[in-house]
């Protein structure tokens, strides 16, 4: 994949244009996880485990039926479970798929500085090329919802890649294919958004979720994920779902303006050393020694 | 249903766009698109009917009351082991013709002795019955056995989520992690507070984690009466009485 830069319209750490940017211009692919429609039983886990090709590992049993605490270097997609108590006094077993969003403006791929080890296709999936990968771990400063792993075997990031395998060859997702109650949809972006705002409309109109909505944050350009929520006003009670993510400033400013004034601080200090050697000459070494060193 | 209903009484199919099985005169046997499930060579005239299960070979919308044990009206019976009698009739509680074994294990528990919290059993969507404990990807899903409490009653019992907690019933005893959840809440039954729990059924005997002695060998239904059912013979796993104490 890594090869087919027609494909790709972004690319991390890299100076200049992306090669055959906007030759293609396919509508970008989108995943819909309606969560009000979710059982919980984990088979987009154990699809995305056998189509990566993970092995199983070892897991603690932690007062909840959530697998793990967070997604893995080698576990991608985690359903996140959560009790949670509704003003009237109703509970709520919340149950999210957790994987990447993949953003369409990507903080992991904007804090990146190797040279195409993050790229964005043109159908929006961000995917991680770990033979450019140098592990640093920026990604995971740059991103917004804790998602890029790292393995301390191979010294590399991993995250979900929205099966670009797959979708590249006309298959759905794993997790899509295996899941049983079809609360995952797979398509276009503008189909997936229609879909799930009819759900949500009919949420709030049938049944008793006022606040059912759809989350596809624009503080980073929208998600090539998007979910379905019960109550869209209090994303945080799904294990954490940012209520209005945004690529960090501190990641905007050292990849924008700091970046550039650091480019000039040091043409300034080049400059400054050159001034100084034809003002003031070459530095002359002394003729004395010091005390006790031989001649 | 069973395919010879898919014929009339001549053998000829109901339907002639969506046949299954059929009568042919020339072979002398049932043909067509799908095994019959009969006697393949007895003729139409025969009479033999589709619902074979029945004497009279025909399906039954009233079963006589001599196909059932009790009936032949919906009933309530409390379970053998209950906190509290029949409202509808306390002299009958439980239901009289069930089959009870007679072992020494067979040992019903009474709220009198201490059985004071009422235990059920079920599956999770992520097992398929026992047989997942062998398949490391059911197994990392989840990893141990644990029997899910309320939260008042963790309160009451001093004990956290991931502790381990001891059950016991009339039968025997069983220890897993406990997982507090608001998701049971406790009954008012006669004024009196009762606490209900949950046990999944899945976890010991043999298994990855059993056979890496990450898991007990002990089974959920070790703690189970056998008390059947008397017409579907399915055993009274879902309601039954246990004490619960820190392990």
């Amino acid at each position: 994949m890594s090869q087919a830069t027609l494909q790709i319209v972004k690319i991390s750490g890299h100076a200049g244009t992306v090669p055959g940017a906007g030759v293609e211009r396919g509508e970008q692919v989108c995943k819909l996880v309606d969560t009000t429609t979710c059982i919980g039983c984990k088979a987009c886990e154990v699809a995305c485990l056998e189509w990566n090709g993970y092995q199983f590992s070892d897991t603690t049993f932690d007062n909840t039926y959530q697998t793990m605490p967070q997604t893995a270097w080698n576990y991608w997609n985690l359903i996140k479970c959560n009790e949670h108590e509704r003003e009237d006094g109703t509970l709520q077993l919340l149950m999210r798929k957790d994987q990447c969003m993949h953003c369409a403006d990507p903080g992991c791929l904007a804090a990146c500085p190797a040279d195409g080890a993050i790229v964005q296709y043109a159908n929006g999936i961000v995917d991680f090329q770990q033979q450019n990968c140098i592990g640093c771990g920026y990604c995971v400063s740059g991103c917004p919802f804790d998602i890029p792993k790292f393995n301390p075997a191979t010294k590399k990031m991993f995250k979900c890649t929205l099966c670009a395998d797959r979708v590249t060859v006309g298959l759905e997702p794993a997790c899509i294919k295996a899941c049983p109650t079809g609360c995952l949809h797979f398509g276009a972006k503008e189909d997936m958004k229609v879909i799930a705002e009819d759900r949500a409309q009919q949420l709030r109109e049938h049944f008793d979720f006022k606040d059912a909505g759809v989350y596809d944050p624009a503080g980073v350009g929208g998600t090539g994920v998007i979910y379905v929520l019960h109550d869209v006003k209090n994303p945080e009670a799904y294990g954490g779902l940012p209520r209005d993510p945004h690529v960090p400033w501190v990641v905007r400013i050292w990849k924008g303006p700091a970046k550039w004034l650091g480019n000039l601080a040091m043409l300034g200090g080049i400059l400054g050393v050159t001034l100084h050697y034809l003002r003031f000459g070459p530095k002359e070494v002394g003729p004395e020694r010091h005390k006790g060193e031989q001649p | 249903m069973y395919n010879r209903a898919s014929c009339d009484p001549d053998g000829k199919p109901w339907d002639a766009d969506r046949k299954q099985v059929w009568w042919s005169e020339s072979a002398q046997s049932w043909v067509g698109n799908d095994v019959p499930d009969f006697k393949a060579d007895s003729p139409p005239k025969e009479h033999m009917g589709p619902f074979i299960m029945n004497a009279e070979g025909v399906g039954r919308i009233f079963g006589p009351l001599a196909a059932f044990a009790d009936g032949p009206f919906p009933e309530h019976y409390e379970p053998f082991e209950s906190p509290v009698q029949n409202p509808l009739h306390p002299k009958q509680s439980n239901n009289p013709v069930v089959k009870k074994l007679k072992s020494p294990f067979d040992k019903l528990g009474t709220t009198a002795d201490g059985f004071d919290v009422i235990c059920t059993t079920y599956r999770l969507t992520e097992h398929y019955h026992y047989w997942t404990k062998n398949n490391p990807v059911n197994v990392e899903l989840i990893p141990e056995a644990f029997i899910e409490i309320p939260v008042e009653l963790a309160d009451k019992l001093g004990v956290k989520g991931g502790e381990k907690i001891k059950l016991t019933s009339a039968c025997s005893f069983y220890i897993a992690k406990a997982f507090v959840t608001k998701r049971i809440k406790p009954m008012t039954i006669d004024g009196k507070q009762v606490f209900q729990i949950g046990l999944p059924i899945h976890q010991g005997y043999r298994g990855i984690q059993e056979d890496r002695a990450r898991n007990a060998r002990t089974i959920a239904n070790r703690l189970t009466p056998t008390v059947v059912d008397p017409n579907a013979f399915t055993p009274e796993f879902k309601g039954f009485l246990v004490k619960i104490e820190k392990a």
